[in-house]
């Protein structure tokens, strides 16, 4: 037992397996339905998530991971802290607070371990780079108060940006009314996407280059100088993630960068070659 | 602090052409007395098929009858069912800008997506698609009242270039709310900048972690319609009785009639897999909690005394409404439930005027923890 608190999420974070094992966060996965066919998240290759994202007639349905897999990752995360913050939120029609709070119920009594379960109020890669500043919190001693209240003070500067290579996966959706809300037609335009709860377009462009330096120039902006731990995601495109990795360096004040592959959550919406970026200031413990 | 009232329409069989009738009238009288006693709002809800336990399927026909009688109280669309197979949009925005004029702009316009199996089953609907449908309905709609020219391509409705007429007399455009039952929904109601309307029957503890998220979320929104309703109303019970006895044998009598009937409805998650409703699998546990639930602490069922001491506890938690279901059943004697009404106005309003509440919070909070904390329970 060497700290007080440790942390969980679901995978919709999508931090790599060896990173998030580093950092001590455990992840109940999601699940993904193609049609009828069910896979666990972490049972998913990413190339297969995409190749039959171009080939299936529908997109996949995401639920939220099981309550019996958020009690696993309770379970191995109470061997790290003496209690458990999980953080998560729900995110298009996943009840995923539901989900984590009846299995916090359950370590409570038959396993005495005692969970906080946050609705961080922002979602996927955003969350991710929150779970890692929560876990870097933790791991310098700090009370479950003390990561929460940094979190809450924090939430206006973290955001999640995702720059698709076409709009084809917003269409096959169908609720482009929607997506065109704050925009305008999109016709043959790439969006740029936000992600907080929802699938949100909030730019367009001829390019992804474009919405690349609208996604830079708004991080930028929210961080406002802010040290940041930023999480780079790509859709089956590395080359593409370290090259926004390495103009997100020059852009932000990165005290951690990471680089992951983009998992179902906002890939179904974007599909092969997004890149994007989430962001979370370094937490730190408040007066 | 404002007090409202809320109506289920619920009738009891043996029925006769009379029954629903007789309920309707009941409840105008009632709301009418509310309305000249500074009650601040009426709601009520849309379901449709469910036996007994609500027989209130339109609740603009309804809430309109109101409008005609009364004068002040806000009349509220506890919901509107925001699915287009059962309603289409545009025909949801019409009836609502039409109640808003009528009542000359005392509409709260309620949004919600149906829990039972029944209602949604009835109408031929995918459970897993209802929160993308309202999803899709609450933000065409505001586009409906403020555009002269309206147009929708999406997944679960489309429509042409039209004038979606009337236009609602608010400007821009009435509140809007989504019925909250599960903590996903209070964070989707302040990630979309509008009004939580808890419709959990629940105690000031119950809520509090919803009202937590809620506040702190909505501060960052992104609202579907051209202003933040950042506004928290809770659902609970009402008995204002003589004294705690007699409070708690009628008002009791009225909470174990609810939680029995509502124990008898098909809640979606509890038949179907749903990943979208599983906040809902609950019926079997209502039923077998229906008497510990009936009475819990923090319902404000009792003398105006204990009433007041309950509704600060709500006024802790951070609720600014607090919504009453008065009878159900038709359990409390009409006549009982006036004087309940008039009791209530008379003793406990009064405590809870915009000064009375903004002394109290210069004082800091209150010495109470508002009930010990519940899971997640839906109704």
């Amino acid at each position: 037992m060497t700290q007080q608190i440790s942390i969980v999420t679901d995978s919709s974070v999508d931090l790599p397996a060896a990173e998030a094992a580093r950092l001590g966060i455990e992840t109940a996965p999601l699940q993904v339905a193609f049609s009828t066919e069910f896979f666990r998240d972490d049972a998913l290759d990413r190339g297969e998530f995409y190749r039959r994202l171009k080939d299936e007639p529908r997109l996949p349905t995401i639920a939220a991971a099981m309550p019996s897999d958020f009690l696993t990752a309770y379970r191995k995360a109470r061997e790290r802290g003496e209690r458990v913050l999980c953080l998560i939120n729900p995110f298009e029609s996943c009840s995923t607070y539901t989900a984590a709070y009846s299995a916090a119920v359950v370590a409570k009594r038959d396993h005495k371990i005692d969970v906080e379960v946050m609705n961080t109020g922002r979602a996927l890669t955003a969350l991710g780079a929150v779970a890692v500043g929560a876990a870097e919190m933790a791991a310098r001693g700090a009370e479950l108060a003390d990561i929460i209240k940094a979190i809450e003070e924090a939430t206006p500067q973290i955001d999640s940006f995702y720059a698709p290579t076409t709009n084809d996966y917003l269409r096959r959706d169908g609720r482009i009314s929607l997506y065109e809300m704050n925009v305008g037609p999109l016709r043959g335009m790439l969006p740029l996407i936000r992600v907080w709860g929802r699938v949100a377009v909030i730019g367009k462009a001829r390019t992804q280059a474009e919405n690349i330096a609208k996604m830079l120039e708004l991080a930028e902006k929210e961080l406002a100088g802010s040290e940041a731990i930023v999480v780079v995601t790509h859709g089956n495109n590395p080359e593409g993630a370290k090259a926004l990795a390495v103009d997100a360096q020059k852009r932000l004040r990165c005290a951690k960068m990471i680089l992951t592959p983009l998992g179902p959550s906002a890939g179904a919406y974007c599909g092969e070659g997004t890149v994007g970026l989430g962001f979370c200031p370094s937490l730190q413990k408040l007066n | 602090m404002k007090f409202g009232i809320f109506y289920e329409h619920s009738v009891q069989k043996p029925w006769s052409r009379q029954s629903e009738l007789r309920e309707y009238e009941q409840a105008m009288e009632q709301i009418v007395l509310a309305d000249e006693l500074g009650f601040d709002q009426v709601w009520q809800v849309e379901h449709h098929f469910l036996e007994e336990y609500s027989h209130g399927s339109a609740p603009e026909v309804f809430l309109a009858a109101a409008a005609a009688r009364t004068k002040r109280i806000h009349l509220g669309q506890g919901i509107a069912v925001c699915l287009p197979p059962m309603n289409h949009p545009a025909r949801i925005a019409e009836r609502a800008a039409m109640l808003d004029l009528v009542s000359g702009g005392r509409l709260e316009f309620g949004t919600g997506r149906s829990a039972t199996w029944t209602e949604v089953g009835g109408f031929n609907i995918d459970p897993d698609t209802t929160k993308e449908m309202w999803d899709e309905c609450i933000r065409a709609i505001p586009k409906m009242w403020t555009e002269d020219e309206f147009e929708w391509h999406g997944k679960y409705f489309s429509m042409p270039p039209r004038n979606v007429l009337p236009k609602p007399i608010q400007d821009p455009h009435p509140p809007m709310w989504v019925a909250v039952s599960s903590p996903e929904t209070a964070v989707q109601a302040a990630e979309r900048g509008i009004g939580m309307l808890g419709v959990t029957l629940g105690t000031p503890a119950d809520y509090r972690r919803l009202v937590a998220d809620y506040r702190r979320i909505i501060k960052h929104c992104d609202p579907v319609g051209k202003f933040v309703n950042n506004q928290v109303n809770a659902a609970s019970w009402l008995y204002c009785g003589e004294d705690p006895n007699e409070a708690k044998a009628v008002g009791g009598a009225a909470a174990f009639s609810f939680f029995q009937t509502a124990a008898h409805l098909v809640g979606l998650g509890g038949i179907y897999p749903s990943h979208a409703y599983t906040a809902q699998a609950n019926a079997t546990a209502l039923l077998s909690q229906a008497e510990i639930l009936s009475l819990r602490e923090g319902f404000p069922v009792g003398s105006p005394e204990e009433i007041i001491q309950n509704m600060r506890y709500w006024e802790e938690v951070g609720v600014e409404r607090v919504v009453m279901l008065i009878n159900f059943d038709q359990a409390i004697p009409h006549k009982k439930v006036l004087a309940s009404l008039e009791r209530f106005a008379k003793y406990v309003m009064p405590e809870f005027t915009e000064e009375k509440v903004a002394e109290r919070a210069k004082k800091g909070p209150a010495k109470t923890d508002g009930g010990p904390e519940a899971p997640p329970m839906a109704t």
